[in-house]
């Protein structure tokens, strides 16, 4: 169809251009938590709680020993601390478009219809341009996260 | 070296509960090489055996095949983390950094890389020598 072909053109000139240019700003919650912002800030920006059910966040919580490949392991009371936090700010159990078995906001399907560009190969390198990289395409609500 | 023998003896105390935070590089070395001492006795940390430790390459795993994978091989220069291209503070305790200031903070990377990267945790000799020589590079 051809709004479809040129909605697909606009979102890959979009996400080609998005490398300099920050775009959409990326909302993250108004409640703050120290704990949140170094520990899941330390490998890769802080993602945004309310891309991800609180369902999904529980399961990554559970098993932060094996998270994505790497040790992520915390302390009980640390552990228990941000859980909570997620608990409070993740989006609903409800809404299936923020839900993935992958525990990947890049896999949920309100991520890959926002990011429809995904087509164009810039998705598939890896680094700067993956797109679990944030922050190489969009600035955060909270300026002083990323 | 004596003078380790007396920094080591000085922290034996300290070192029973590992404070959580407001220590300075040295003190954390100081704990490591008394830690170090009590399963190696007079042991003494060498800067050249933490360079080589740092550059050295493990290979457990593809992607962090060692220390310089994600802190670089100058270890005074800012890392980028492998996977996710984030970037991190120069590992050295360079002028107004916060590295090595928090035993917590210290001993809870030192778990998860060692792991990661050599496939064990690491020793206190290997952390010790390890420090010994960031602190060298730091103060060249
Ligand atoms: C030791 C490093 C490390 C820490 C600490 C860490 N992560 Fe991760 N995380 C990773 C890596 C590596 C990936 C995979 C990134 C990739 O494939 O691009 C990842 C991926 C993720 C993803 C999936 C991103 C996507 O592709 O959609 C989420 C969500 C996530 N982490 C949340 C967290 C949370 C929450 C915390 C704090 C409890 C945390 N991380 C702490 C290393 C870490
Ligand atoms: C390669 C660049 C790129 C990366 C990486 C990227 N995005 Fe996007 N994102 C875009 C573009 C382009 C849009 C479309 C913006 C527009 O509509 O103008 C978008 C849209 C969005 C939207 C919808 C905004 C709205 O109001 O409709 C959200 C939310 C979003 N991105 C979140 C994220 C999150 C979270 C990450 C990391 C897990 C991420 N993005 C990674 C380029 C990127
Ligand atoms: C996969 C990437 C990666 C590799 C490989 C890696 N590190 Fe790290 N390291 C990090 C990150 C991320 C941090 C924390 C980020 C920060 O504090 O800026 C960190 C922090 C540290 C700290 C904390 C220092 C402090 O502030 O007290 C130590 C110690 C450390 N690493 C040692 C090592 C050693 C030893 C190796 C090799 C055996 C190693 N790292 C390999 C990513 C890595």
């Amino acid at each position: 169809m051809r709004t479809t072909a040129l909605v697909s053109l606009v979102a890959a000139l979009g996400v080609a251009a998005c490398a300099t240019q920050h775009r959409e700003r990326v909302s993250l919650p108004a409640e703050k938590n120290a704990l949140w912002r170094s520990e899941c800030g330390a490998c890769h920006q802080a993602f945004p709680p309310m891309m991800l059910t609180v369902g999904n966040w529980q399961a990554m919580m559970r098993e932060l020993e094996q998270h994505f490949g790497e040790d992520a392991s915390l302390d009980e009371a640390s552990r228990q601390e941000i859980a909570a936090y997620l608990q409070r700010n993740g989006a609903p159990d409800s809404y299936g478009r923020h839900s993935a078995s992958s525990l990947r906001i890049t896999d949920t399907a309100y991520f890959q219809r926002r990011h429809k560009g995904s087509s164009v190969p810039l998705w598939r390198r890896t680094g700067e341009n993956k797109p679990s990289n944030c922050p190489a395409c969009h600035k955060a609500s909270d300026e002083q996260l990323w | 070296m004596n003078i380790w023998k007396f920094v080591s003896g000085m922290s034996v105390l300290a070192m029973s509960s590992l404070p959580a935070f407001a220590e300075t590089p040295q003190q954390l070395l100081a704990g490591y090489v008394a830690e170090a001492a009590q399963a190696t006795p007079g042991f003494s940390p060498s800067a050249e055996r933490g360079r080589q430790f740092y550059l050295q390459r493990h290979a457990v795993t593809d992607r962090q095949q060692g220390c310089f994978s994600c802190h670089t091989d100058n270890p005074l220069a800012p890392g980028q983390h492998v996977t996710t291209s984030k970037s991190i503070e120069p590992l050295a305790p360079v002028a107004g950094s916060e590295r090595f200031t928090r035993a917590a903070k210290s001993e809870k990377w030192f778990r998860r890389n060692c792991k990661e990267v050599i496939g064990r945790e690491c020793s206190a000799g290997e952390k010790a020598d390890l420090l010994h020589f960031l602190l060298a590079e730091a103060a060249r």
